[in-house]
C-alpha cells in the first residue's frame, strides 16, 4: 500500500483530497446536525413548557372546586386532540394536589410521575417530560405533569439528516471528482515530461503542448528541451577531447617508448664504450708494472698505480651511473620481497670479504615489503654498503636493520655507528654526486644515494635520515603497501 | 697443435693486444686467430670470402666473442655458429665489457657457453675453460712440447 501510494504523485494527491474531503464534509455534517438537534430541542421544549402551563391554566378553576370530572375530560380532550403541525404530542396528562395526591390522570395505571420535576425535562428521542404549577389566586394549588411523545420529532430529524447526508455525499463526490481532474491537470505534464528523461542527451526530446505554456510547466519543459539539446552537443565535444586526448597520449607514449630506448642505447653505448679506453688505461698500465716494473723508479711505479686508480675510479663511476639509470627505466614488478633475508645475504658478503673486522650485526628477522625485488636488492645493497664503509675505521662496528611502527606505518631503518653527518647537509645527501666525505677518508662515487632515493621514490615511498658527526647515521625509509 | 686453435673476435686493438697478452702470460701456446669483425669471423669458420679456400674441418677448439662488432654483431655470429652444423658444437665464451642483464640473457637464450669478462681476466678465463671441459687441452701444450 505504501509503495503503491508513493509510486505515484497523482496517486498521493487523490489519496489526500479524498482524505480531506471526507473529513471536512464529515465535521460539518455533525456540527450542523447537532446545531439543528439543539435549536429544534429548545423550539420544542418552550413550546411544550407552554402547552403544560396551558394545560394548568386551564384547570386551575377546576381544581380549586373539586370539579374532578371536568378536570379529567379537559385532560382527556388535550391528550386525544390531534396536533396538527407540532412535532410534539402529549402522551400522559397527570394533574396533582399540593399535597401530591394525583386528581387526575390521563394514564391508566395512574402512575406517580417523577419527582421532582424539573420546569422541562428532555428524557430520550422518544419522550419528553413538562411540569407547570396550578395556581389559583396567587397560589399554588397543585402540579400539572406532561409527557410528551416526540416521536414525529426524531423522524422529522431523520429525515433532515438522510436529505443532508445525501447532499454531503453529492457534495462529497463532486469535490473529490473535481480534486482529481485538478490533480491529473498538474501531474499529467510532469509524468509527459518524465517520460522524455530517458532520452537525455539524444537531442530528440520535444515538447511541443508544454512549450508553448507560459507557466511553471513551460519554463520547465523549454529547459529541458535545452539542456538535451546541450548535452548532446557537450558529448560530441567530450568524444572529440577525448579522440585528441587518446591521440596526445598514443603519440607520447610512442614518444616516451623512443627516448626509452634511445637512453637505453645511449646506456648501453656508454657502457661498452666509454670503459674500452678506460680498459686500455688499466691494462696497458698494468702491463707495464707487470712487464717493465723493474726498469721504473718508486715515483715512476706510484704514478702508474695513481693512473691505474684514476681509471679503476672512473670505471665505478660508469657503473654507479649506468645502475642509477637501471633503476629509472626498469618496469617494475612488484611482489612481496623479504627484506631480512637480502640484508643477511648482503651482510655474509661483506663480512666473508673482510673477516677481520670487529663488527655486531643485527637484522630483525622477518621485515618484508612489496616491491621489485631486483630494485630491493640494489637499494638495501647500497644502503648497508655504506654503512659497512662509513664504519670501517670504528673499533666496534654495530650495523643495524629494523622497522618500528609510527602513526600505523611501518618505518624500516638501518643505523650503524659510524663517521655519520652533519644534520645541517642532511638535504644534500641523496642528491647525484654529492658527497659529505673526502675520496681520501672514504672512497666513492656519490651516486649511490640518489639511487636509492629514486628506488623509493618510483616505488611512491619516503626516505630520510639523521645522523651527527663521529656517532653514526640512521637511513628511515617506508614502503607504502600495495597489492602484489 | 694445428688444430687446437683459439679463435678471439675482437674490434678493439686494445682489448685484442691485452687478451692475447694475458693468455700468452698465463702459458696458454694455443695459437690464437685475431679477426676484427663478425662478418670476418663467419668468413674464417665457414671458409669464404678472404679465406676461401680454408680447410673447415679444421675449427677453433673456442671461440672468444665479443658482443658489440662492426658489421655483423656478436650475438648474430652467435646464431649463425649454432645454426650451422659444422659450428654447432663449438665452444662459445662472450666477452663482455658490461653487466647488462638483456646481453647475458640474450646471449644464453642463444646457445653462448659463458662468460669472461674483458680484456680477458685470466681467472674466469680458466673457470669457463674447466667447465667447458679444456682446461687440460689448453695448460698442457707447454708440458708436452
Amino acid at each position: 500500500m505504501k509503495n503503491w501510494l508513493y509510486r505515484s504523485f497523482f496517486r498521493q494527491v487523490s489519496v489526500l483530497l479524498l482524505v480531506f474531503s471526507v473529513i471536512s464534509i464529515s465535521a460539518y455534517a455533525i456540527h450542523n446536525y447537532l446545531e439543528l438537534k439543539r435549536q429544534w430541542r429548545d423550539a420544542i421544549r418552550s413550546q411544550a413548557s407552554d402547552a403544560t402551563r396551558l394545560v394548568a391554566l386551564t384547570v386551575a378553576d377546576d381544581l380549586r372546586y373539586g370539579k374532578l370530572f371536568e378536570l379529567w375530560s379537559k385532560l382527556r380532550r388535550v391528550q386525544e386532540q390531534e396536533d396538527q403541525g407540532t412535532l410534539y404530542r402529549f402522551r400522559e396528562i397527570t394533574v396533582i394536589d399540593s399535597l401530591g395526591n394525583t386528581i387526575g390522570s390521563t394514564d391508566p395505571k395512574e402512575h406517580p410521575l417523577m419527582q421532582p420535576y424539573v420546569s422541562s425535562a428532555w428524557n430520550s428521542m422518544e419522550t419528553m417530560s413538562g411540569i407547570a404549577p396550578v395556581e389559583f389566586g396567587g397560589e399554588k394549588i397543585g402540579s400539572v405533569a406532561a409527557l410528551f411523545d416526540i416521536t414525529s420529532f426524531r423522524e422529522f430529524l431523520w429525515i433532515h439528516l438522510r436529505d443532508f447526508a445525501i447532499y454531503l455525499s453529492a457534495l462529497t463526490l463532486t469535490s473529490v471528482a473535481f480534486g482529481l481532474i485538478l490533480a491529473r491537470w498538474i501531474t499529467r505534464p510532469l509524468s509527459d515530461i518524465q517520460g522524455t528523461l530517458p532520452a537525455m542527451g539524444s537531442g530528440t526530446i520535444a515538447l511541443p503542448a508544454l512549450t508553448r505554456r507560459q507557466d511553471e510547466y513551460g519554463t520547465l519543459a523549454r529547459a529541458i528541451e535545452s539542456a538535451d539539446k546541450r548535452i548532446l552537443e557537450d558529448a560530441k565535444q567530450i568524444r572529440v577531447q577525448n579522440d585528441t586526448l587518446e591521440e596526445t597520449v598514443r603519440r607520447r607514449t610512442v614518444e616516451l617508448s623512443a627516448s626509452n630506448k634511445e637512453l637505453e642505447a645511449f646506456s648501453y653505448s656508454v657502457s661498452h664504450d666509454l670503459r674500452a679506453p678506460l680498459r686500455a688505461i688499466d691494462g696497458f698500465s698494468q702491463a707495464l708494472i707487470e712487464d717493465y716494473g723493474s726498469k721504473l723508479d718508486e715515483t715512476g711505479a706510484f704514478y702508474l698505480k695513481r693512473i691505474r686508480g684514476g681509471a679503476q675510479k672512473m670505471g665505478s663511476l660508469i657503473d654507479d651511473l649506468l645502475q642509477l639509470s637501471r633503476v629509472t627505466r626498469l618496469e617494475i614488478k612488484h611482489a612481496e620481497v623479504d627484506l631480512s633475508a637480502i640484508a643477511e645475504k648482503i651482510m655474509r658478503g661483506f663480512q666473508n670479504e673482510s673477516p677481520y673486522r670487529n663488527a655486531s650485526i643485527k637484522i630483525e628477522p622477518g621485515i618484508s615489503a612489496t616491491g621489485d625485488a631486483g630494485l630491493m636488492q640494489i637499494m638495501l645493497q647500497n644502503l648497508l654498503n655504506n654503512a659497512w664503509k662509513y664504519t670501517s675505521k670504528k673499533d666496534h662496528a654495530i650495523i643495524e636493520f629494523g622497522s618500528l611502527k609510527q602513526d600505523g606505518e611501518e618505518i624500516h631503518f638501518i643505523r650503524d655507528n659510524g663517521a655519520g653527518f652533519d644534520m645541517r647537509y642532511a638535504s644534500k645527501l641523496f642528491g647525484a654526486f654529492q658527497r659529505l666525505h673526502t675520496e681520501d677518508e672514504f672512497p666513492g662515487t656519490g651516486i649511490g644515494l640518489a639511487t636509492v632515493q629514486r628506488i623509493i621514490n618510483r616505488h611512491g615511498g619516503r626516505i630520510w635520515a639523521e645522523g651527527a658527526v663521529g656517532e653514526g647515521s640512521c637511513f628511515y625509509f617506508v614502503l607504502p603497501h600495495i597489492a602484489a | 697443435m694445428k688444430n687446437k686453435i683459439i679463435l678471439l673476435v675482437e674490434d678493439n686493438p686494445d682489448d685484442r693486444i691485452l687478451t692475447v697478452r694475458a693468455l700468452k702470460q698465463h702459458n696458454i701456446s694455443n695459437e690464437i686467430k685475431e679477426v676484427k669483425d663478425g662478418q670476418e669471423a663467419l668468413d674464417y669458420l665457414f671458409g669464404e670470402g678472404e679465406y676461401a679456400g680454408r680447410d673447415t674441418s679444421i675449427q677453433p677448439q673456442i671461440i672468444l666473442l665479443d658482443l658489440k662488432l662492426p658489421k655483423v654483431d656478436g650475438l648474430e655470429v652467435l646464431q649463425r655458429i649454432r645454426a650451422d652444423s659444422r659450428t654447432r658444437r663449438l665452444p662459445v665464451v662472450i666477452l663482455t665489457s658490461s653487466n647488462e642483464q638483456q646481453d647475458k640473457i640474450s646471449s644464453y637464450n642463444l646457445g653462448a657457453n659463458s662468460y669472461v669478462r674483458k680484456p680477458v681476466d685470466f681467472n674466469e678465463f680458466i673457470e669457463a675453460a674447466r667447465q667447458l671441459g679444456m682446461y687440460w687441452l689448453m695448460l698442457n701444450e707447454a708440458a708436452d712440447d
